[in-house]
């Protein structure tokens, strides 16, 4: 864009500008800042794209290097319509492509999708909130073009993510072969492709939507509907047509690597162009802080947990509770109802059996539901430190926006505020594991799997040490580099689990393995309780906690 | 008098920058602090050390003869603080806001936050994110007067204000200081300080420059006059005490430092036609303190 510098002729110059400095167009700068902003989430998933793309190639190659065992798990997986329905459909799984094109596909595409959302919701509805959108709009931009240039950098985020997958599809195709270039960076592309998608969805919902929050919750309503429709297409053969409403079926319907449809992509583009048009449009017409679901902003006063500290921080992670013992409740439904299935299918299927031989560390049969039902407590621990670790970002967050300066200039203390929040953690999380528990109970109770009540209950109250240990570490983190809290809190989690994946994958020795946490879970319920483990685990939890509260104490509260 | 706020020697760097430097400061009972500085001085430093918020990197500052880092949570049971951009929860109401600081500070006067509510104009039932910046200082002043804390400390409290409610503010200021409140002013505005405190520091980079009444400081001040003359201006050059002499055609204007009389000679010898001189403001006060340079 052209900068005018010269007045109209008819109008005095109110002062001669001595130097113009070029600084490239305003929708350019608003661009590469919320660049910036998403950059580093960008790379980080790139890497766990890539490490899971060659994983899975790897692990094909070692686990069914014969072509028997590949014509039976072709027909194993592919004849199971719990599998295919969870999974997607399994195609030509006689072949490394086929194999690395349905195991990635049935995981990648949702990480992407759930990361476009967030990430769009929090730089338009989360930096409008906060009101920094209206310093940028100040700007010689429209409320279109900023909304534009934001999605833009969305858009190079997604080729960062793109570019990292791509470049592991390469690399392992050379080192394995097996995997065509072209169909390769198809694949990467179906892989990835579902960020703008959603991030569009959250583009959307950032401009009807009041807050990031709700901003982001609807988007993900949309994402959590757009799955189901998936599902219910992908687990019944005569609701296949179902597969071309939604953007995750027109994705498996690209058909990477075993079939390749370009004709699936269009309908995507199509989907990103309307919504990227249809919120620029609406952004161009609505009042900056405005939304059509605006809720009233005055309402009678809710006295409950303005009491303290600790029942403030309480009242305000209920939110963050329900939402997660929702997301976590389904999940564990879904896993315990597919859980006979599953034990089921590899009790017919060696390679199966084998394969999950080959990706776990640990020696399971899943031959049993009680089996299956351990690996995905492992998964459900996963998330459940990663929701422990949302609990330090919250209280870095009150820090950074300086309300924790207005709290501790009432007669609180630092040690006493810290410690209600770690303990209103403790129990949120405690709280959504027995949820868990409960629903994955009841899941396979449909699902006609024997796996008691007390079962899955002590294989929610079994992930908890390893769970109080990632508590412990991010309010570690907290207080030794509060800036870098999520970076800390969630590096880990995310480190441990690949570490212990990727060790697994490779066969690491087991003083290599025992560095994961996430290895030392005893798998509950197909194994006893590890007493001495879950001990050492909470121990060091609390020591992390303490020592952390000990530190906070000690140090500067300090700014955003 | 007793003194409620002691800071002996206290001083805070982060990293190479020092924010405060050697401060000795004393605020006795029952007074008014007027905490002057231009921004970047270091005030909200200052009052962070004092809150326990942040540690002192050498000194100490001593509330209510307590250390204000060792021991905040008896410190602030008896006092209230305002900041000049309060961060509250943007999903709480006015009304739920003051109940949780009223709660955490361990009880407030309920009849005077109704008045207060009344007197500030606040809408106790809209969401603090419908609010502007403004009327969330009316909601952090609220909370702070309704304690009726012994010690009140404020920071820049009426920056967001509009002058109705600067009037309440300075209402609820005085009625402070009748009760026997302490109160803790820090501000750059030098009206809203001249207007309500009984001392004044002054902050300059880090350093505490001057403490004193403002008749005290007066006189390192100097007066400013202006005069407009039918011919030219005269020359003032070696006139004692004359400063920063400035000609605009007919018109001229400089301080004066001490005594007035020679100056005055020289311009009725000039036949003014008009003349006006100011008392020095708290402004004047600062540029001649300063210079021009902050």
């Amino acid at each position: 864009m052209a900068r005018t510098t010269e007045s109209p002729a008819a109008l005095p110059r109110t002062a001669p500008i001595a130097s113009t400095r070029t600084t490239g167009s305003p929708a350019a700068l608003v661009g590469r800042l919320a660049f910036r902003e998403l950059v580093r989430g960008a790379i980080v998933w790139g890497a766990v794209f890539a490490l899971t793309l060659a994983a899975s190639v790897f692990a094909y190659e070692s686990t069914y290097g014969t072509a028997a065992e590949r014509a039976e798990l072709l027909r194993g997986i592919g004849s199971n319509s719990g599998i295919r329905a969870l999974f997607g459909p399994a195609r030509e799984m006689d072949t490394v492509a086929g194999f690395t094109a349905w195991r990635t596909l049935s995981l990648l595409p949702l990480v992407a999708g759930v990361w476009g959302l967030l990430v769009a919701t929090r730089l338009l509805r989360g930096e409008e909130d906060r009101g920094r959108w209206e310093t940028i709009l100040a700007s010689p931009l429209g409320r279109a073009r900023a909304t534009i240039a934001t999605l833009a950098a969305i858009g190079a985020g997604t080729g960062v993510l793109f570019a990292l997958t791509t470049g592991a599809v390469v690399l392992t195709a050379a080192v394995q072969g097996g995997i065509p270039v072209g169909g390769g960076l198809w694949l990467a592309l179906a892989l990835c492709i579902a960020a703008p998608a959603f991030a569009a969805v959250g583009a959307l919902t950032a401009q009807i939507a009041p807050t990031r929050r709700a901003a982001a919750a609807l988007a993900g309503a949309v994402f959590g509907a757009a799955y189901l429709v998936r599902v219910a297409a992908d687990g019944s053969s005569s609701l296949g047509w179902l597969r071309w409403l939604t953007p995750l079926g027109w994705i498996e319907e690209m058909r990477p690597l075993t079939g390749a449809r370009p004709i699936a992509l269009l309908p995507l583009l199509a989907w990103i162009a309307v919504l990227v048009a249809a919120s620029a449009w609406i952004a161009r017409r609505r009042d900056l802080g405005a939304a059509a679901l605006a809720r009233r902003d005055d309402r009678p006063p809710r006295h409950a947990g303005l009491r303290s500290a600790a029942s403030f921080s309480l009242r305000e992670s209920l939110g963050g509770l329900v939402g997660w013992a929702l997301a976590m409740a389904l999940t564990g439904l879904i896993f315990g109802f597919v859980s006979k299935a599953v034990a089921d299918l590899a009790r017919t299927s060696a390679g199966l059996r084998e394969h999950v031989r080959s990706t776990t560390s640990a020696p399971i049969d899943i031959a049993s539901a009680r089996g299956y039902l351990a690996l995905v407590f492992i998964f459900l621990a996963v998330a459940l430190s990663l929701y422990a670790a949302s609990h330090a970002t919250a209280a870095r967050e009150e820090e950074a926006t300086g309300r924790l300066d207005t709290l501790l200039g009432q007669p609180v203390t630092r040690r006493r505020w810290l410690a209600g929040r770690v303990l209103v953690a403790a129990t949120c999380v405690a709280v959504v594991a027995l949820v868990t528990g409960l629903a994955a109970w009841a899941g396979a109770a449909a699902g006609g799997a024997e796996a008691g009540l007390g079962d899955l209950l002590k294989a929610s109250l079994n992930a908890l040490p390893v769970v109080a240990l990632f508590l412990g570490l991010s309010v570690l983190g907290f207080a030794v580099a509060p800036r870098h809290t999520g970076a800390i809190g969630f590096g880990l989690v995310g480190f441990a689990y690949l570490w212990e994946q990727t060790g697994a994958i490779v066969r690491a020795p087991e003083w290599v393995l025992s560095i994961s946490p996430f290895h030392w879970l005893a798998l509950v319920p197909a194994e006893p309780f590890d007493v001495s483990a879950s001990l050492a685990m909470l121990a060091a939890g609390a020591t992390a906690a303490l020592v952390g509260i000990e530190l906070f104490h000690r140090r500067d509260l300090v700014s955003a | 008098m007793p003194a409620v706020i002691e800071a002996s020697g206290l001083t805070k760097r982060f990293g190479a920058t020092t924010a405060l430097e050697a401060l000795d400061l004393e605020v006795r009972q029952g007074e008014v602090f007027g905490f002057l500085g231009p921004n970047g001085a270091g005030k909200t430093t200052t009052i962070r050390l004092l809150l326990g918020l942040i540690r002192p990197s050498a000194g100490s500052a001593r509330v209510f003869g307590r250390d204000a880092w060792a021991q905040p949570e008896a410190i602030h049971r008896r006092l209230a603080v305002v900041t000049a951009d309060p961060a509250l929860w943007p999903q709480l109401t006015a009304h739920e806001t003051l109940d949780l600081l009223g709660g955490l500070h361990g009880g407030y006067d309920a009849a005077y936050r109704q008045e207060l509510i009344e007197r500030f104009d606040l809408d106790p039932d809209k969401r603090l994110r419908a609010f502007s910046t403004g009327n969330r200082q009316k909601v952090a002043l609220i909370a702070a007067f309704m304690t009726r804390a012994e010690l009140l400390v404020f920071d820049e409290p009426t920056s967001g204000l509009d002058p109705l409610r600067k009037v309440v503010f300075r209402e609820c200021l005085a009625e402070a200081r009748e009760r026997g409140q302490t109160v803790f002013l820090s501000s750059h505005l030098l009206v809203e300080v001249e207007a309500s405190a009984d001392r004044v520091g002054l902050l300059r980079r880090g350093h505490l420059v001057e403490v004193g009444t403002f008749d005290e400081l007066r006189h390192l001040s100097a007066m400013r006059i202006e005069a407009t003359f039918e011919g030219d201006p005269p020359d003032l050059d070696g006139i004692p005490g004359v400063e920063g002499v400035r000609v605009d055609g007919r018109r001229l204007s400089f301080h004066v430092h001490g005594s007035v009389a020679p100056a005055l000679e020289a311009l009725a010898a000039a036949r003014p036609v008009r003349l006006t001189s100011r008392e020095p403001s708290l402004e004047d006060l600062f540029l001649a303190r300063y210079g021009a340079d902050d």
